[in-house]
């Protein structure tokens, strides 16, 4: 169906915003400019190259082109295999030391290798700096005690009794994974700092991509810009972002704790000091208790997450913490699948390892 | 407002490598690229590709032959993305909180959401010419001289297209009960 009549100055305002208001035309001008584009800032771009000379190359180009985009493609492709390939038990290399830094007691130097089912310690003010197969580094701060418990391709797991240690890894998700008294964490394409007691205690502050974190308590997502802290035995607390206010903080351990309080004094004050970037957290509680559903947490995040994940208490009743599924996907982080858009984190950090070991965001 | 020639002069100050330039066009142009992508992807995934779409244009800037083709050129390249991304089919990215309206109320949201679907269900002339006017503000003047279209064809698309679209919402909503 296509109308016949033709524009007119009936349509003036439609056409430059002269004339009388058309009141539907305004209207949805109103409501579809939450839509609108908002980036403030070009894409840092390379200097672009010259006018390209097209007469006699003009037939050429397609083909050389194709030659350097198909060099080009086999070249990473082969660097990415190479990178994610490993011989099941090679030692991984130690790159820098600083301070007393042994492996299975014996005193550790740049040079030095740590073998599968070794351990790796560092003394007071000491710190190393290893390579994580190829698919990453890791940098260890004092008074640590990790165990290199297997190594090979696509699974690379390690147990960090104690300390803290600070991973940045470029690989599928689940590659690498450390074992802690609080539980198990894994790397989902990201950096971290993890900080581990042998009470169980700790936290895990993401700077770049998703952990996750399975224990007997429950499993946690954490984002980039996150952190979580866990208690005396291990038990998780639910991620915050690093810019939450204490207050929000305060509130968020509370209703965790006494999540059968669905709508009590804890509740309204966590939602009196929540704001968007606080989504992650909302979330996390009702994945953690989905009867907080019923009351004014599902409301608030109905109203930041988008309309088109859709969400709804009885699904929630139905399905629990299942059907929460299209908040998570709408959450404003990378997606866990395109782990590879994390390409920074396939470089070596260059800052020290004191700088790297902070627990804040970057 | 802008003229073809400062366009040209714009891109021709940019193949220079002028940061100005540069961001001259980013800024006309960028509402332009995601309205395009707006009309074939989801919200989510046209704010991220977006970029994606300036950046390969902006490196591709020595392929183009003259200046002043400037804008039919990186809409062309805005659908070939869009194309692509579509035919992938799963979304490339999340919503950033912050680019949803701030304080909207949920019906609000709805209503913003009703009434895209209902423009992209519009023929393609239309969609594309109506997204720009309603979701990114642009005039009718300004779309014309961004995407390379005659004046005259950008009105009778918008009037046609905002009669249909009228039609569209005119029809009640469906089984939509929380």
């Amino acid at each position: 169906m296509t109308p016949t009549s033709d524009p007119s100055r009936e349509d003036d305002y439609l056409w430059d915003r002269s004339g009388a208001a058309d009141d539907e035309v305004a209207r949805l001008e109103r409501v579809l400019s939450a839509h609108r584009w908002r980036g403030t800032r070009p894409p840092a771009v390379l200097p672009v190259p010259a006018r390209a000379p097209v007469r006699r190359t003009r037939r050429r180009l397609p083909w050389a082109l194709a030659a350097t985009v198909a060099a080009l493609a086999f070249g990473l492709h082969a660097f990415h295999e190479h990178r994610l390939r490993w011989p099941a038990a090679q030692p991984w290399q130690v790159a820098q030391v600083q301070g007393a830094v042994r492996i299975d007691g014996a005193p550790a130097d740049a040079r030095s290798r740590l073998a599968a089912g070794s351990v790796l310690e560092t003394g007071r003010d000491a710190s190393a700096r290893l390579r994580v197969a190829r698919i990453g580094e890791m940098v260890l701060g004092e008074g640590a005690r990790l165990r290199l418990l297997d190594t090979r391709s696509g699974r690379h797991r390690t147990q960090l009794e104690a300390g803290r240690m600070w991973a940045r890894i470029w690989a599928p998700p689940g590659s690498f994974g450390v074992a802690t008294p609080a539980g198990e964490v894994f790397d989902l394409g990201c950096e971290f700092v993890l900080e581990a007691r042998p009470d169980g205690g700790g936290a895990l502050t993401v700077r770049s991509g998703w952990v996750q974190v399975d224990n007997a308590w429950r499993e946690v997502l954490v984002p980039q810009g996150a952190r979580v802290d866990f208690g005396e035995g291990g038990k998780p607390g639910i991620p915050f972002d690093l810019g939450a206010s204490a207050a929000f903080r305060s509130a968020l351990r509370e209703v965790d704790a006494q999540a059968a309080q669905v709508d009590g004094e804890a509740v309204a004050r966590l939602l009196a000091h929540a704001r968007p970037q606080d989504a992650i957290s909302l979330l996390s509680l009702l994945q953690a208790h989905p009867r907080l559903a019923e009351g004014p947490v599902f409301d608030r995040l109905s109203a930041w997450l988008p309309a088109e994940a859709r969400v709804t208490r009885a699904a929630i009743r139905a399905d629990g913490a299942r059907a929460l599924s299209p908040w998570w996907n709408a959450l404003p982080y990378p997606r866990i699948k395109r782990w590879w858009m994390q390409w920074p984190d396939a470089f070596a950090a260059r800052a020290d390892a004191d700088a790297l070991l902070r627990d804040d965001a970057r | 407002m802008d003229t073809t020639d400062s366009i040209a002069a714009l891109v021709g100050a940019a193949r220079a490598g002028e940061g100005a330039a540069l961001e001259g066009l980013y800024r006309r142009f960028a509402p332009v690229v995601h309205g395009i992508l707006l009309a074939r992807l989801q919200p989510a995934d046209a704010d991220d590709l977006a970029q994606d779409v300036f950046e390969t244009a902006l490196r591709r800037l020595h392929e183009l032959r003259e200046d002043a083709a400037f804008p039919g050129w990186i809409v062309s390249i805005a659908r070939h993305a869009a194309q692509g991304a579509a035919r992938r089919r799963v979304p490339l990215t999340g919503v950033a909180l912050e680019e949803v309206a701030d304080g909207a109320s949920v019906e609000q949201r709805v209503e913003a959401q009703r009434s895209l679907e209902a423009i992209r269900r519009l023929p393609e002339a239309y969609r594309e010419t109506l997204l720009l006017r309603l979701v990114e503000g642009l005039t009718g003047p300004e779309i014309a001289e961004r995407t390379g279209l005659a004046p005259g064809s950008v009105r009778v698309n918008l009037h046609r297209g905002m009669a249909l679209l009228r039609a569209e919402l005119a029809v009640p909503l469906q089984g939509d009960a929380t």
